[in-house]
């Protein structure tokens, strides 16, 4: 990570009573956070993803700054940062479980319908919401880390370290996902029904 | 020019974690003039992208605003890592005896629903405690700020309430703060999750 010392640095001020450097942080980390936040929420098939994407990465925000005494300098403060998100999306998820499977099969009406007819929207509009789709049907196991990895923009090391997991297992993980998105996408059909077996 | 089977094999060499920024390139020109391979696979150039080292895209969110968004919400404390402690600390004794006194004088209180006919509905969130200062009402409806929305007291008592209109169909996670330090969740409700401090919140479903 390119910014290593500036996160510790900016940490710093803000510790020492200097609030507007957490801005720097908040900058530096809100795309990928915002973009981890809406995948974790729309493969937990939470409607309005964009509006609570938001919302829960600045709820990370906020208590990763309250507890920000806790992070220790010299340590990645992505994967700090990350696991306050993980942990926090892992609670929000139960609350979730019931819009899930109500949302699940909206998603899959959506995915057939868009498959009739793909150039009525903007293939890359889509792409996210695609994405996503796709990531739903990951098994759990993997579907976090490719999430951490992927849209959070950790390295291995620091997935592993959210993840409680040795590097290997990460690496073992990050491919068995590829294998799988691949499988999926292939599977895609105009037509036809692409439900899968990764469930 | 890239042919469809190739372009298989490009996701597969991704597959594999040995792909290459000049079959990247042709690959993308490929999806660019193939409708079929776009619809397979453009969903997964974000994940290639972020294996090539690439910047990624990240949809228009406007950062600074977000950015102000966040610091608004912030806490007032200079000392960030102060202000976790009193949720996880959570009572004192004299507050532990209004906290008890809570959950018995909670009783009829609670949230009252009203005007039942919109998609919106207002809820009256109401709460006795003894010799409080002050209550608020904080949660996931105002970002957890603990300072938007605050009760105002039912006479001369120990009753303090708030109507708030929310949106039906959602979840809703809420603390009272008494006197801008003491975390409870609501005694009305049984429900609570937890609150990532040690403490719980109360879970409403609308």
């Amino acid at each position: 990570m390119d910014s290593k010392e500036t996160d510790d640095e900016a940490v710093r001020r803000v510790l020492a009573g200097d609030k507007d450097a957490y801005r720097i942080l908040v900058l530096r980390y809100s795309p990928r956070m915002i973009a981890f936040c809406r995948s974790r929420l729309g493969t937990a098939g939470i409607r309005e993803t964009e509006e609570e994407a938001k919302d829960l990465a600045q709820d990370v925000f906020v208590r990763a700054y309250v507890s920000l005494a806790k992070y220790r300098l010299g340590e990645s403060f992505a994967a700090w940062l990350f696991a306050i998100a993980a942990n926090r999306i892992k609670s929000k998820f139960w609350i979730f479980q019931k819009q899930r499977a109500i949302a699940e099969s909206a998603a899959k009406d959506a995915q057939d319908a868009q498959e009739i007819d793909p150039s009525q929207e903007s293939l890359l509009r889509l792409q996210g919401e695609s994405l996503i789709r796709a990531l739903t049907l990951l098994p759990k196991d993997l579907r976090l880390p490719m999430e951490l990895y992927y849209l959070g923009e950790l390295s291995v090391a620091e997935t592993a370290s959210i993840l409680k997991l040795g590097q290997e297992a990460v690496k073992t993980r990050l491919f068995r996902g590829r294998k799988a998105l691949k499988e999926i996408a292939e599977s895609k059909k105009p037509s036809g029904v692409s439900r899968s077996i990764y469930r | 020019m890239m042919k469809c089977e190739e372009a298989r094999s490009v996701i597969s060499s991704w597959v594999e974690g040995d792909l290459d920024d000049r079959r990247y390139r042709e690959f993308k020109a490929h999806i660019g003039t193939c409708q079929e391979c776009a619809f397979k696979f453009q969903s997964l150039t974000l994940l290639m992208e972020k294996d090539l080292g690439k910047k990624q895209a990240h949809g228009p969110e406007n950062a600074e605003e977000f950015a102000d968004t966040v610091m608004a919400a912030l806490p007032d404390s200079k000392h960030p890592g102060s202000v976790i402690r009193f949720r996880k600390a959570f009572i004192s004794p004299a507050l532990a005896a209004a906290a008890a006194a809570i959950f018995v004088l909670g009783l009829g209180f609670g949230i009252f629903f009203t005007k039942l006919n919109t998609n919106r509905t207002t809820i009256r969130f109401t709460i006795a405690v003894p010799d409080a200062q002050s209550v608020h009402l904080a949660g996931n409806f105002n970002r957890w700020n603990n300072k938007t929305y605050e009760l105002r007291r039912v006479g001369s008592g120990d009753i303090w309430e708030i109507e708030l209109r929310l949106a039906k169909g959602t979840f809703y996670v809420y603390n009272y703060i008494i006197n801008g330090e003491t975390w409870v969740a609501d005694p009305e409700v049984p429900l609570t999750v937890d609150d990532g401090f040690g403490g719980s919140s109360s879970l409403l479903r609308l």
